[in-house]
């Protein structure tokens, strides 16, 4: 299935926080029932949800992890985190 | 295979409670266990628990507002780089106190609500309680707390899903928390008068489902199903001894909150060894940990690493023996004790429930 989607400048949503665990040397996404672990390209693509837009977040990403990120692949994975309400949109 | 180490902490700070609701988790005997940990002690169990790789703290009770020192803690959480999270009547939050909690760290907050209508959530509390708890949503939203709406599903509520639904999008929650009864503790004990009836469980689903089509983007719902009326058992805890542990609130170190259930086993405490020592080594961690210790049908069965033979309490309450397969599960030799009880509970007389209290 295509993803859809379309959100402009993502940003985390309300108690959902990026941290390192130095632990077991991973990267977490914690919220408030529950928790993921992301590999590199996923933990710097939720650092970069700050509230810029989608294509500077895919240009950045690009920039670091070359042509092994596309951006079809950074805005599916985007999309699976806001249908289960992880991000959103900056204004709202 | 090497163990995993444990993600999340359930911290029963104590099993006291302004509410009385008949479907409690916790044990019936409650009185048995109010020797308390000391706030120094819970601090060390954070500090434990944030070594061995626990990421998420979740202060729960009985009502962990009534402990004192709750701030402290949750600060103590929050040094430890703890994802925190409480779980609340809310009957005491007030605005001063949620306050405290959001400086101190606290990341998220978990109110329950027992019913959309007033007198209902009352009378299932067993105290008035409706008003406090709209009041305390509204005052942490106003202080910027992700809020998630939890309402546990049962007979005496289900016909009402779709109000609830309404209510929680118009207090503006951030999530609805659709958990329907397990049955274990005070839940079990009350089993009869709280089943739903299938058709009841039948419609919440659907009205679930046509929710998330329509309003998807209004608000999230998480819905935990009720296995009773599933086919398989569920993935209790994702497993024993693999991401979870609970620490009681006499310092009783669980592999889950209701495992007290289980007469058989006994459980380390904080006082004599340290959560790591209890996590790796204690014989209750390793008794039901991965698919080795599996009996028939599960241990043939291809579904043995989807959901590790189901729930050992309700495996317990239904057989009297903790390591047989949940007898939800269709496959079970004992499925038909789930069968029984369904029918048992709508065979005409209307149980009265037993509201929970602390008896001396």
């Amino acid at each position: 299935m295509k993803a859809t989607f379309k959100i402009e400048r993502p940003t985390l949503a309300r108690g959902v926080r990026y941290r390192w665990d130095p632990v077991r040397a991973e990267h977490h996404l914690l919220f408030p029932e529950g928790m993921l672990v992301l590999n590199d390209t996923g933990a710097a693509t939720v650092r970069l949800c700050d509230g810029r837009s989608l294509e500077e977040i895919q240009q950045t990403l690009r920039l670091e992890f070359g042509d092994e990120t596309s951006a079809e692949e950074v805005r599916e994975f985007l999309h699976r985190l806001s249908s289960r309400g992880l991000i959103c949109h900056a204004d709202s | 295979m090497q163990t995993p180490r444990p993600y999340a902490l359930l911290a029963e700070l104590t099993y006291r409670c302004p509410l009385q609701c008949p479907y409690c988790s916790n044990p019936l005997e409650l009185a048995r266990y109010d020797q308390e940990l000391d706030t120094f002690t819970w601090q060390r169990v954070l500090r434990e628990a944030s070594e061995l790789g626990v990421v998420q703290v979740h202060f729960s009770g009985g009502e962990p507002l009534v402990r004192r020192d709750l701030v402290e803690l949750v600060a103590t959480a929050c040094k430890y780089g703890l994802y925190s999270n409480l779980s609340t009547s809310a009957m005491t939050a007030n605005p001063q106190r949620l306050t405290q909690l959001r400086e101190a760290g606290l990341d998220s907050l978990q109110v329950s609500l027992l019913d959309a209508e007033p007198a209902t959530n009352n009378w299932l509390a067993g105290v008035p309680s409706f008003e406090k708890k709209q009041q305390a949503v509204a005052s942490a939203i106003k202080l910027g707390f992700p809020v998630t709406l939890n309402v546990v599903l049962h007979r005496h509520n289900l016909d009402r899903l779709t109000q609830i639904i309404d209510l929680a999008c118009q207090w503006q929650v951030d999530r609805l928390e659709l958990a329907h009864v397990q049955y274990t503790g005070w839940a079990f004990h009350n089993r009869q008068a709280l089943l739903p009836r299938r058709e009841q469980v039948i419609q919440a689903t659907e009205i679930v489902a046509e929710f998330r089509q329509r309003d998807a983007n209004k608000m999230q719902i998480l819905h935990v199903l009720p296995d009773y009326f599933q086919e398989f058992p569920k993935a209790c805890l994702n497993g024993w001894g693999q991401r979870f542990l609970t620490v009681a609130p006499d310092g009783a170190v669980l592999p889950c909150q209701t495992a007290r259930e289980i007469p058989q086993l006994e459980f380390p405490s904080v006082h004599d060894q340290s959560l790591s020592r209890i996590w790796f080594d204690a014989p209750v961690f390793q008794k039901y940990r991965g698919t080795d210790w599996l009996p028939e049908p599960c241990r043939s069965c291809e579904r043995r690493e989807l959901d590790f033979g189901g729930c050992r309490c309700q495996a317990f309450l239904f057989t009297g023996d903790s390591g047989v397969t949940d007898p939800v599960c269709l496959f079970s030799p004992h499925h038909e004790l789930v069968e029984q009880a369904i029918s048992q509970a709508h065979s005409g007389i209307e149980m009265e429930f037993e509201y929970r209290r602390m008896k001396k």
